[in-house]
């Protein structure tokens, strides 16, 4: 097996790999932006996902790697120069306009997301999406958390099961 | 009042029946967010404050019920910011204890038991706010049900209460840093106390006292 190249980007080859889809689609981006996942970083430090196999991910379907790659490839640089101690102010102002935008969605895509950073390890994006799903529930009663991510009504049982619980709470005020 | 509480219900339901058209795909593809992780909803609660995680997330589903009673997620208690808001029995909380609870009587002491019970021993840091309505019963039960306590921030006592702290002192052996909101007032319980700080709390670094300071008042 090849070396891997130590991908500094000295020369402007950055080392590439290939991301594979539950649904088999293939994505090919650089190391460095696959490498903030941690899940990830292990495989691509042997020198996996290179050349001709690429590395499957059974539990991330096509649009939701995209969109996770999308998040890598704009978050690798600062990354890479270890939390950017000398990222400019406008640097910084661009990341956090990018990911207030990304975040910007419906709410099935950001629990993907979630569920894509949770499984990569990828932890600035599992981060950003908590934040962004804590920010919409905040300070609603149970039924709007319910409608604003799309739960059903709840059935007779869970209605029991919640008046249940809420007997429960009964003791720390008598 | 009582009425009120019951059309405030009636409202709510009224609005759920609304919402069903939203309900095309329930039972097959069901809520994702009531079937996922405990780890990654923590991740999200992480971010709630104590009322939300109180007051709205246990109510959601039994997934959430189960991820808001992750004693990880009460290791802060901060029940001193926003006090007067947060604790009046006329406030957003109370109601909210009410109708989804139905606390009739919600006040601070509760609403510190309920904390505390969730945190199940792991409690770190803990900021009591100011006017408890039983000093004495309020500090016992954090001494006792907070044993990994690392930081306590207390309130002005009465004299008979802060008198009683040096006792409390051997229970909390992890304590790193104590704050009072003023000046301890009583000079004679303090050398008792800082004593009982150095003989039971090996890893106590810092005293403060904040709030505004002000200058002794004259013996009367």
């Amino acid at each position: 097996m090849a070396a891997p190249e130590s991908g500094d980007g000295n020369n402007g080859a950055a080392r590439m790999v290939t991301l594979i889809s539950s649904d088999n689609t293939r994505f090919e981006v650089e190391a460095a932006a696959a490498s903030l996942s941690q899940t990830l970083q292990l495989t691509i430090l042997d020198g996996g996902g290179g050349g001709g196999d690429g590395i499957p991910l059974p539990n991330v379907d096509s649009a939701t790697l995209s969109k996770v790659l999308e998040y890598c490839i704009k978050h690798a640089p600062a990354a890479a120069n270890g939390g950017a101690p000398n990222a400019t102010a406008v640097d910084r102002a661009e990341l956090e306009r990018f990911d207030n935008e990304f975040v910007n969605i419906d709410q099935s895509v950001l629990y993907s997301l979630i569920m894509a950073a949770h499984n990569l390890e990828i932890e600035g994006l599992q981060s950003l999406v908590a934040k962004k799903v804590a920010d919409m529930i905040k300070g609603k009663s149970p039924m709007e958390i319910r409608r604003t991510l799309g739960f059903p009504d709840p059935t007779p049982e869970e209605q029991a099961e919640m008046n249940a619980h809420m007997l429960e709470y009964g003791w720390a005020y008598e | 009042m009582e009425t009120a509480v019951q059309e405030k219900s009636i409202i709510i339901s009224a609005a759920t029946a609304t919402t069903t058209t939203t309900r095309r795909m329930s039972s097959a593809a069901a809520a994702p967010w009531a079937d996922i992780e405990t780890d990654c909803l923590v991740h999200v609660f992480r971010r709630l404050d104590l009322d939300d995680l109180a007051s709205a997330a246990p109510l959601v589903c039994r997934g959430w019920r189960r991820a808001a009673a992750d004693p990880s997620l009460w290791r802060a208690l901060d029940l001193r910011r926003d006090h007067l808001a947060r604790f009046m029995p006329w406030g957003p909380l109370a109601a909210a204890f009410k109708l989804r609870y139905g606390v009739h009587r919600f006040g601070f002491a509760g609403f510190l038991r309920l904390c505390v019970a969730r945190a199940r021993g792991s409690a770190a840091d803990v900021a009591l706010p100011p006017l408890l309505a039983s000093p004495a019963a309020e500090l016992d039960l954090v001494s006792l049900e907070c044993p990994r306590l690392r930081r306590l921030a207390i309130p002005k006592l009465p004299a008979g209460d802060e008198a009683r702290l040096p006792e409390l002192i051997p229970r909390l052996p992890l304590l790193e840093h104590l704050e009072f909101e003023s000046k301890p007032s009583s000079s004679s319980s303090f050398p008792a106390l800082a004593a009982q700080l150095a003989a039971h709390c090996p890893r106590f670094t810092s005293l403060k006292t904040s709030g505004a300071v002000k200058p002794e008042e004259p013996p009367p």
